[in-house]
């Protein structure tokens, strides 16, 4: 995921100035908000076609979609609101929004956001194999890559005021800076407890 | 905003990113700061959320809404089509009627105010889309949260004066609706609505000229726009120019097929299916929401606290709001605040004494006053429209 897609600055904010107030004319000047797209192949194409109509922001809104449902939004632009976008610069205009707002390839579309997260309360909860699913990309072995003081390890918990697996799942809830929140869509209360105990056991 | 960081808007967000992502095994430093709201602020408003500034679609933060009335300059914005009026001339606007009428119309801002008895009431403004956000599975389209929605004293002329005036012709079926919005480029279809005759005719439908006693702000449809209380604000056309009485049906893009919704009671569809028979999107359907305390926050132990919040339905006020903290196992009834109509939105308060430690999951439900409630299951469309889910906020007591 580029820098770009996810953080979507505001460069070049104008707020407008109003004129004429009084008068029978009542006016704006909307203000020019740039949004850089990810860098990619076929950017050009896209901010050249997408932007005649409608602002880039448009585009990064989006939740990731599926392949198919990004040809379909770039079939229903240029159907439905005619909009004059060639085959090629189509084909083009799918494919990098597939791989920078999408799930990329069609066998992530099965695992994008949205999977019925029914049979997971179903399945036996591992402590050890949920927190390798969610938490070793950062925590592996009990270490922090992103906040390297704030390790898992009982000394560094203790003294971050985190001491139970209450505290720790609590966290997952709600954490600091720099780590996102698992809520119970994604991770269930039980399968939270379950991390955290493993944390409590694993790095003493 | 950083008071705001922990709403349910960008909580549920982020974990739809952090499911994605699992799937990866990678977690991009990137990600953490993604879903942070990014303000902005257009020209007579406050600082909004900015979802997409061209045509603008701006939030209302969640704080605004502690207030009865929302004000003027923290109204939500959304507009379809990239030509939105930036200027108004009341010398030289008018308010066209005509179509299927015994003559047609060419009303002035004058005339709209001296020649019509003024009207005025409280009534919930609400996009269709609100709380797309929260639909699981995600899906396309503008991506709000809570905040496309308001609670506005809105004061103009009836429409069926203004209709009889022109004299409605007996085969009419129903009215469009056009304002001074334009399409960005010849093909893309303008964004017109209609009415059924008797929504039309109903007392209550009227040309707004006024909102919490002030005109129109350009952004929310000065000089005049439709309010059609109880409806989805899809419906309340800005900037109106034009009136059209009908007598065959409409089949315009923005009535079919946009803005359509499942033709069944709950408006649903399995998650991720497809809607075969639809309708047009048409009355508001019951909700509640937690205004305060937003999730996320922590309470000291025994600390008294006031949960507090607002609650709506499409047009037949608010019987009861009952609220649970301990994950909907238990229910209370909430005292309900000032009432200022079937439209408006009403404000309940429920004291709170948390008496152990731990993580709490606030809900509150509502239901209206024939019977209408709120699903605690998830419901779906595809289009993420008539989200009215129970929806929890978490809070921490320690």
């Amino acid at each position: 995921m580029k820098k770009t897609a996810v953080f979507a600055i505001l460069l070049a904010v104008t707020v407008s100035a109003y004129a004429k107030e009084g008068g029978t004319v009542r006016s704006i000047t909307l203000p020019v908000v740039e949004t850089p797209l990810a860098d990619g192949e076929g950017k050009v194409v896209v901010t050249s076609n997408c932007s005649s109509c409608h602002s880039l922001d448009y585009i990064v809104m989006q939740p990731k979609l599926s392949p198919d449902a990004w040809t379909g939004t770039v079939n229903k632009m240029r159907k439905v609101f005619g909009a004059e976008i060639s085959d090629a610069d189509a084909g083009v205009i799918v494919s990098y929004l597939a791989m920078n707002y999408g799930t990329g390839r069609k066998s992530a579309a099965v695992d994008a956001p949205g999977k019925d997260p029914a049979p997971k309360a179903a399945m036996k909860i591992s402590g050890e194999a949920s927190f390798k699913k969610y938490c070793n990309a950062c925590h592996a072995g009990g270490g922090n890559i992103i906040r390297p003081t704030k390790t898992l390890h009982r000394k560094d918990r203790e003294a971050n005021g985190v001491k139970t697996a209450v505290d720790i799942a609590r966290l997952l809830r709600n954490p600091g800076p720099g780590m996102p929140k698992f809520d119970e869509i994604s991770v269930p209360e039980a399968e939270a407890k379950a991390i955290a105990e493993y944390v409590i056991d694993t790095f003493k | 905003m950083a008071d705001h960081g922990l709403t349910r808007r960008g909580f549920i967000r982020t974990a739809g990113v952090v499911t994605a992502l699992a799937a990866t095994g990678k977690f991009p430093i990137d990600l953490f700061a993604a879903e942070k709201p990014r303000l902005i602020r257009y020209p007579e408003k406050t600082d909004l959320i900015l979802l997409t500034s061209r045509p603008p679609q701006l939030e209302t933060p969640q704080r605004f809404f502690k207030e009865l009335l929302t004000p003027n300059d923290a109204l939500f914005v959304r507009w379809h089509l990239g030509n939105i009026p930036t200027e108004v001339d009341l010398a030289t606007w008018r308010l066209a009627v005509g179509g299927n009428t015994g003559r047609t119309l060419e009303l002035s801002m004058d005339d709209l105010r001296t020649r019509f008895e003024k009207v005025e009431y409280t009534a919930v403004i609400q996009c269709s889309g609100n709380g797309r956000s929260f639909f699981d599975p995600r899906v396309p389209g503008g991506q709000w949260g809570n905040g496309a929605m308001g609670n506005i004293t809105w004061s103009g002329a009836r429409l069926k004066d203004i209709l009889a005036m022109a004299g409605v012709k007996p085969d009419s079926s129903e009215v469009a609706f056009n304002g001074l919005d334009g399409p960005p480029a010849p093909k893309v279809p303008d964004f017109v609505k209609t009415l059924p005759m008797d929504l039309a005719l109903q007392e209550d439908t009227i040309v707004a000229y006024e909102m919490n006693g002030k005109p129109l702000l350009m952004l929310n449809g000065f000089p005049a726009r439709l309010v059609v209380p109880g409806w989805f604000g899809t419906y309340w056309v800005k900037a109106l120019s034009e009136i059209t009485v009908l007598s065959k049906e409409f089949d315009g893009f923005w009535m079919k097929p946009a803005y359509r919704i499942p033709d069944n009671p709950c408006a649903c569809v399995a998650p991720g299916g497809k809607q075969a028979k639809t309708i047009p999107i048409n009355r508001m359907n019951t909700r509640s929401l937690i205004i305060s305390p937003e999730s996320g926050v922590t309470f000291k132990l025994h600390q008294p606290v006031e949960i507090m919040g607002i609650a709506f339905a499409g047009g037949y006020g608010i019987k009861d709001v009952i609220v649970s903290t301990d994950s909907g196992k238990s229910w209370g009834t909430a005292q309900l605040g000032k009432d200022l109509g079937k439209y408006a939105w009403i404000q309940w308060r429920y004291p709170w004494k948390p008496g152990k430690a731990g993580t709490y999951r606030l809900m509150a439900k509502a239901t209206n006053s024939i019977g209408e409630s709120q699903p605690s299951g998830r419901l779906w469309n595809p289009s993420g429209y008539m989200w009215n889910t129970v929806e929890t906020t978490e809070v921490v007591v320690r």
